[in-house]
């Protein structure tokens, strides 16, 4: 077993940003069990609690034609009990062991993740291996989460200012494939024609141990995870499960542009969306590097030009793989998204200029060698606040094990992140920050004579 | 309070599923456990985290927290201040002093101040709120002195360039905008108004006209009543050598001198209790909304008062957890929404409880009903063992989670401070809910949660509310102007 120290330099850095000299790694653990089950495990003895992610290899891209929004409902419905634990049992015993539970779909996973103290580890794991064996499929609980689902959509959708165009509407037109160009949350439509059979089919295709990732996280020990996971899970059977889905997107020739009214919202805001290399490209560490640097704080290029000189946006947000995961977790076709929040009456396109100007420069001088350095201090910081609660460091690992199938990844990735040269960022400005390789969404205010909330 | 509306980067949250789940009936009894679920081991109780304090000869007191199983460490910097130490006729105007104070000291710019933070691996973050002002950064260990000493020289030296506060202002004001378009916001906004009356504990945001008043010189005069030492706690929580941190400390902050005394407020007397609320429905109006955002809200229970722990669990019990009563009602068996809450707050003389849920327009009134069903039932009948015994758990859970994250360490200690409290809190917390009876948790809903105590906002759209409540002859009237 890998113990792991942290060595601590305290030294008063002056003005010159230097190159971070902590290198920080956790321990991992893995077994795989004979039903194709992946089991990582890091232990951290620092408080009396541990966080657990079963991340499945099912998202957004998967689900069916006619069944927008159909992958994010089921994971509803994985919360919604077995023939042995019905409907409640689940949280109850999660939150009455002290813990919270939770699940996330995106684009190319859905995981289920839950923290408690260790006292609750016994029951949490028997209730995950439970309902990987079956689910109770009730007709009566589907109605009720299709409702909930439609609520949640309302609530960050239909009700909300901006409606998350910037996460569903720019990747819709920017790609041209069903499965990278549909409404991941669903058009109510195809939420209401889904049916039981549906969610049967579903779980049998892609909820298999063989499909699946389990990292625990916190003050355990490795054995005796290992040995409880076989205790649980060896009972549930391996099954075949479809293989991904091989999508090839049309080669983007032009800049692709739309413009959206918004009944909700009074200032208005443009995102932009960038095509970025294959997730296995050299150039995927680059493209996460340049996201950063682009977006990531008061110190960013965009938010320096943007907010700060030109004075044509109010809020800069954005990055590789934004804002549905980190640059990292991914397994398709991703964009580099801006979303750029603008004051009253700005138009679109003077936006556009003063953006357009940033990404030149970029492209023309490449960043500094200190602007970089201050990056990929920030980004190696960041990395290492998500490993610090168990949950989110049980979430990070089944990631890394998911996709790179390699759950050490998470303990290299600063130091690929720091490999990066201004070079580097300044070619990959070159090929990939141009116009024909973006597609632009412009949303702006519906002019009404009434205002809201007066 | 800040709301960060436009923070999309934390948009990923939005496909969270819900939680929530109980028996397929609202009012079923207990959840029967399966056979073979094997049982829960011991559960600890969490320990308050072990607190090395120092106070300078200036009275800044200084809390370390040492956590080592990551290289970083949390840096909080909290003024007793914010909202409740505005002026009179500002009230608000805090969160302009905390956008602009890291935009320029005596000797670095704006731009230097973000990529010095930058540097050092951290956001510099600095936010206003109801009794406080709090400046943070979150290094790499290895860069913690120079983020000490950066936070010092925002403390010390903040200089409000006219060009910066200038588009501060206009950057707030456009913020101001942006909530106006959230429904949430404009329910408690609306709450605050009705419930505090003028008092500062019901301000959520400045107005406009408030922004639009302040000056570069009115800032910086602000800032000398609010940065003061003896005002001020300093918590570090991460991986550290302390004696090398509390050295740079020294370096960093013994220069800092205190004002006369009187500067600033640290403390306001409690507020009036809200008279009880009109039988009304206050409406804010919010035209093409698909969904009403109900809430109700009360008074609660401050830390001091024996009944705040009783209090904790009776609201966990009734809206507070994803298994709460609240949600299995209104969400797990009617699916009139996906976001049911209920949620404690507590100022130092004060407490609020808020519960709401945002409902499809066309469910408004049945949502209402159910929420006051709800509220009912826990103020007139006893929960349940199973109810008590999972809510203890659960909110000891959460208290032990509380204390996992440098973050979440720094600002509940620097909450406590403001309080005039400390880390022993947490300890004597979690016995007040491992002792709490069901006699005493009724007692405490029937005091806080009886539906007749609170006042009912409502934001939507003007003919459905009025539709929707029309059945339960309660009067529909405008909320009250900001």
């Amino acid at each position: 077993m890998i113990r792991f120290f942290v060595s601590v330099v305290l030294v008063a850095l002056g003005f010159t940003p230097a190159r971070a000299a902590t290198n920080f790694s956790i321990p991992l653990q893995q077994k795989t069990l004979p039903n194709g089950l992946t089991v990582i495990v890091s232990e951290d003895h620092s408080a009396p609690t541990f966080g657990l992610c079963i991340a499945y290899r099912i998202g957004f891209r998967l689900e069916p034609e006619g069944r927008t929004g159909f992958a994010h409902l089921f994971e509803h419905m994985m919360f919604e009990g077995t023939p042995v634990a019905p409907k409640g049992t689940l949280t109850q015993v999660v939150e009455g062991g002290g813990g919270n539970l939770n699940g996330d779909t995106r684009w190319d996973f859905t995981e289920y993740i839950e923290t408690a103290p260790v006292s609750a580890l016994d029951p949490v794991l028997w209730l995950e291996a439970d309902r990987l064996k079956t689910l109770d499929f009730s007709t009566k609980n589907l109605d009720n989460q299709r409702q909930v689902v439609e609520e949640e959509v309302r609530v960050n959708v239909l009700n909300r200012p901006y409606g998350l165009f910037f996460a569903i509407d720019l990747p819709m037109k920017a790609y041209d494939t069903y499965p990278d160009s549909h409404n991941f949350y669903g058009d109510f439509r195809d939420l209401d024609a889904a049916r039981i059979e549906d969610v049967r089919a579903f779980y049998e295709k892609y909820y298999a141990p063989n499909n699946a990732v389990m990292a625990i996280a916190g003050d355990v020990n490795a054995a005796e995870v290992f040995a409880k996971v076989e205790k649980y899970f060896a009972s549930v059977p391996r099954r075949e499960v479809a293989p991904l889905l091989k999508v090839v997107e049309k080669e983007q020739t032009a800049e692709r542009h739309a413009v959206e009214e918004d009944k909700l919202a009074k200032l208005p805001a443009v995102a932009i969306g960038y095509r970025l290399p294959d997730r296995n490209s050299k150039d995927a560490v680059v493209a996460a590097v340049t996201g950063e640097l682009l977006h990531n704080g008061d110190a960013s290029l965009l938010y320096q030009h943007l907010v700060k000189e030109k004075q044509v946006a109010v809020s800069v947000d954005g990055g590789a793989n934004w804002p549905l995961g980190n640059p990292f977790e991914y397994n398709g076709p991703t964009l580099m998204t801006t979303l750029l929040v603008d004051p009253e009456g700005t138009s679109a396109a003077k936006v556009l200029t003063a953006y357009d100007e940033t990404i030149q420069e970029l492209a023309t001088k490449g960043p500094t060698a200190e602007q970089l350095i201050r990056v990929q201090t920030k980004m190696r910081s960041d990395w290492y606040d998500q490993m610090e609660q168990p949950i989110n460091r049980a979430s990070l690992i089944a990631h890394a094990a998911l996709f790179d199938g390699n759950a050490a990844r998470v303990n290299t990735i600063p130091a690929d992140i720091d490999k990066i040269t201004p070079k580097e960022v300044q070619a990959f400005a070159q090929k990939y920050l141009v116009p024909s390789n973006r597609t632009v969404v412009e949303r702006n205010p519906v002019a009404k004579p009434q205002k809201a909330g007066e | 309070m800040t709301y960060p509306l436009h923070r999309f980067r934390f948009a990923c949250a939005v496909l969270l599923a819900g939680f929530t789940f109980a028996a397929s009936s609202t009012r079923a009894a207990d959840i029967k456990m399966p056979a073979e679920l094997p049982p829960y081991g011991p559960m600890q109780l969490p320990q308050a985290p072990k607190v090395q304090s120092e106070k300078l000869a200036n009275g800044l007191t200084v809390w370390l927290v040492q956590q080592n199983n990551l290289p970083k460490a949390a840096v909080t910097l909290t003024l007793r201040g914010g909202y409740c130490a505005d002026p009179a006729d500002a009230r608000g105007i805090s969160d302009l002093l905390a956008n602009a104070v890291k935009l320029g000291t005596s000797t670095l710019n704006a731009r230097q101040i973000a990529e010095r933070s930058q540097a050092a691996g951290g956001d510099l973050t600095a936010e206003a709120s109801t009794e406080n002002l709090t400046v943070s950064i979150e290094p790499l260990s290895e860069h913690l002195s120079d983020s000490i000493a950066l936070l010092s020289d925002l403390a010390t030296h903040a200089s409000f360039p006219e060009d910066e506060v200038v588009l501060a202002k206009k950057n707030l004001l456009s913020n101001i905008q942006q909530q106006e378009t959230q429904p949430r916001f404009l329910a408690q906004r609306a709450f605050g108004r009705i419930h505090y009356g003028d008092h500062p504990y019901g301000v959520v945001s400045p107005t406009s006209a408030v922004v639009e008043q302040a000056t570069a010189e009115s800032l910086r005069k602000l800032y000398a009543q609010t940065f003061q030492p003896d005002h001020a706690v300093l918590v570090v929580v991460g991986a550290f050598d302390p004696a090398a941190v509390l050295a740079a400390v020294h370096s960093a902050f013994d220069g800092w001198t205190a004002a006369p005394a009187g500067a600033g407020s640290a403390s306001l007397a409690a507020p009036e209790p809200a008279s009880t609320p009109d039988k009304k429905i206050f409406f804010v109006p919010r035209p093409d909304s698909v969904q009403t955002a109900l809430l109700l809200g009360a008074s609660a229970p401050i830390r001091s008062d024996a009944d705040y722990s009783a209090f904790e669990v009776a609201n966990a019990i009734y809206g507070g957890m994803f298994g709460s009563r609240l949600t299995n009602n209104i969400r797990e068996d009617k699916g009139y929404t996906y976001t049911p809450y209920s949620r404690l707050t507590v100022y130092r003389n004060a407490g609020v409880v808020l519960t709401g849920a945002d409902v499809r327009n066309a469910v408004t009134g049945p949502a209402y009903k159910e929420t006051v069903f709800e509220l009912n039932r826990m103020a007139t009948t006893p929960v349940s063992d199973q109810e008590l015994t999972s809510a203890k758990r659960y909110l000891l859970g959460t208290l032990g989670f509380r204390l996992q994250s440098r973050d979440s360490v720094a600002l509940r200690l620097s909450t406590l401070w403001v309080d005039g409290l400390d880390a022993q809190f947490i300890r004597k917390d979690a016995d007040g809910i491992m002792s709490s009876t069901i006699a005493q948790v009724q007692q405490a809903s029937s005091h806080y949660l009886a539906p007749e105590k609170m006042t009912v906002i409502a934001v939507g759209e003007d003919k459905v509310v009025h539709d929707q409540f029309a059945p339960f002859d309660i009067p529909v009237v405008a909320a009250p102007k900001p």
